[in-house]
C-alpha cells in the first residue's frame, strides 16, 4: 500500500514481513515441500478464491480458477524469482487466468449464474455474511443489496473490475494494481475513477438508503 | 485531474462503505486439501511423463548406439572388400602386363628368324 501509508507505518512493515515469508514458502516449494505449499494456500486462499468469485460471479468455476492459480503458482515454484512482491505477481496468474476465462466466456456466450432469479442470498453458493442477528425485512434488503453490489460490479468492463476488486477488497496500492493490470498508474487510477462512477450511478438507491440510515 | 484519488477521501467515500456490505467469498473448507491434492497429481503425472521420455530416450540411445556400430562395421566391411578387390584387380592387370610382354617376347623370337630367312 506504497501510496496510502506513511514509511514508518507498522502496517507497512507487516506487509514487508509477510512478503518475505511467502518468498522463503517459494523457496521451500520449489525443493517440494508440501507443508510450505499447504501454508502458501491456506494464507491467500481467502483472497483468490474471493478475487475470482466477485470477477465471474459464478462459485464454481471461482473454485477451479482459484485451483489453477495455486497450481501455476506450484508449477513455477522452481523458476520464480522474487523481483516484484509475490502478492503481486500471484495476482497476475489471476489475472491471466480471469481474462482468459472471460474471453472463453465470450466466446461459447455463457449466461452468468448471477442472473438467475430467485436464487436465496443473491449470488448463488458465495458465502455471504450471517444475518442471523437481523430481521426478515433487514436481512432481505441485505440479501439485496449485496446482490444488487455484485451484480453492478459484474457489469464493469472487466479492466475495471479487477481494479476495483483490488483496491477495495485485496487492499492493493495503486502501483501494485498498475503492475497487475500490466498498466500506468494514472491509467489505474483513471479505471478506478470509471468504476467508482458507474458503480456510484447504479447503486444510487442504496447509497441513499444508508445515508437515511445514518441520519 | 478529477481522477486523482485521495486514499483517505476513497475511506470516506460512502460507495465505498456500501461495497464493504458484499465481502469477498470465502472458498470452502477443502478448497486447501484439494489443491493440494491436485498438484500432487499435477507432479506424479509430470514424473511419470519423465520416466517414460527417460526410458524412450534410453532405448533410443541404445538403438542409435547399435545401428551406428552396425554401419560402422558395415562400411568398413565393405571397404575392405572394395581395397581387396581392387588389389586382386591390380595384381592382376600386373600379371596380364607381365603375360603380355612375355607373349610379346615370345612372337618377336619367334619372327626373327623368318626374316633371316627371308633375308636370305
Amino acid at each position: 500500500m506504497k501510496d496510502d501509508v506513511p514509511n514508518d507505518d507498522p502496517a507497512r512493515g507487516a506487509a514487508g514481513e509477510s512478503d518475505a515469508h511467502d518468498k522463503r514458502l517459494m523457496v521451500q516449494i520449489a525443493t517440494g515441500d508440501e507443508t510450505a505449499l499447504r501454508e502458501l494456500i491456506e494464507k491467500h486462499q481467502g483472497a483468490v478464491y474471493g478475487t475470482i468469485a466477485k470477477m465471474l460471479g459464478d462459485p464454481v468455476e471461482a473454485q477451479d480458477l482459484a485451483q489453477q492459480v495455486f497450481v501455476r503458482v506450484y508449477r513455477a515454484a522452481g523458476s520464480y524469482r522474487a523481483t516484484a512482491q509475490f502478492k503481486t505477481w500471484m495476482f497476475t496468474i489471476v489475472r491471466n487466468l480471469v481474462f482468459n476465462e472471460h474471453r472463453r466466456r465470450s466466446r461459447v456466450s455463457l449466461v452468468p449464474l448471477h442472473s438467475s432469479e430467485g436464487e436465496p442470498g443473491g449470488s448463488p453458493g458465495l458465502d455471504l455474511p450471517d444475518h442471523a442477528a437481523r430481521t426478515p425485512d433487514e436481512a432481505a434488503l441485505q440479501r439485496e443489496m449485496i446482490q444488487a453490489i455484485d451484480g453492478a460490479i459484474l457489469l464493469l468492463p472487466e479492466q475495471q473490475r479487477l481494479a476495483i476488486v483490488l483496491r477495495r477488497y485485496d487492499e492493493f496500492s495503486y502501483e501494485e494494481i498498475a503492475q497487475i493490470l500490466k498498466t500506468s498508474v494514472p491509467a489505474t487510477k483513471s479505471l478506478l475513477f470509471r468504476a467508482r462512477e458507474t458503480l456510484r450511478v447504479a447503486l444510487q438507491d442504496y447509497l441513499e438508503i444508508k445515508e437515511r440510515q445514518s441520519k | 485531474m478529477p481522477h486523482d484519488h485521495d486514499p483517505h477521501s476513497e475511506q470516506e467515500d460512502p460507495l465505498w462503505s456500501l461495497l464493504a456490505q458484499a465481502p469477498l467469498a470465502r472458498p470452502e473448507p477443502w478448497f486447501a486439501t484439494r489443491t493440494l491434492a491436485l498438484c500432487r497429481t499435477m507432479r506424479l503425472e509430470i514424473e511419470a511423463e519423465l520416466v517414460s521420455i527417460r526410458r524412450i530416450w534410453r532405448w533410443a540411445f541404445g538403438g542409435g548406439i547399435g545401428i551406428c556400430l552396425a554401419v560402422t562395421i558395415l562400411v568398413v566391411q565393405v571397404h575392405s572388400e572394395v581395397a581387396e578387390t581392387k588389389q586382386q584387380r591390380k595384381v592382376q592387370e600386373a600379371f596380364e602386363v607381365v603375360a603380355s610382354l612375355g607373349s610379346d617376347a615370345d612372337s618377336s623370337a619367334s619372327a626373327t628368324p623368318t626374316s633371316d630367312s627371308s633375308s636370305l
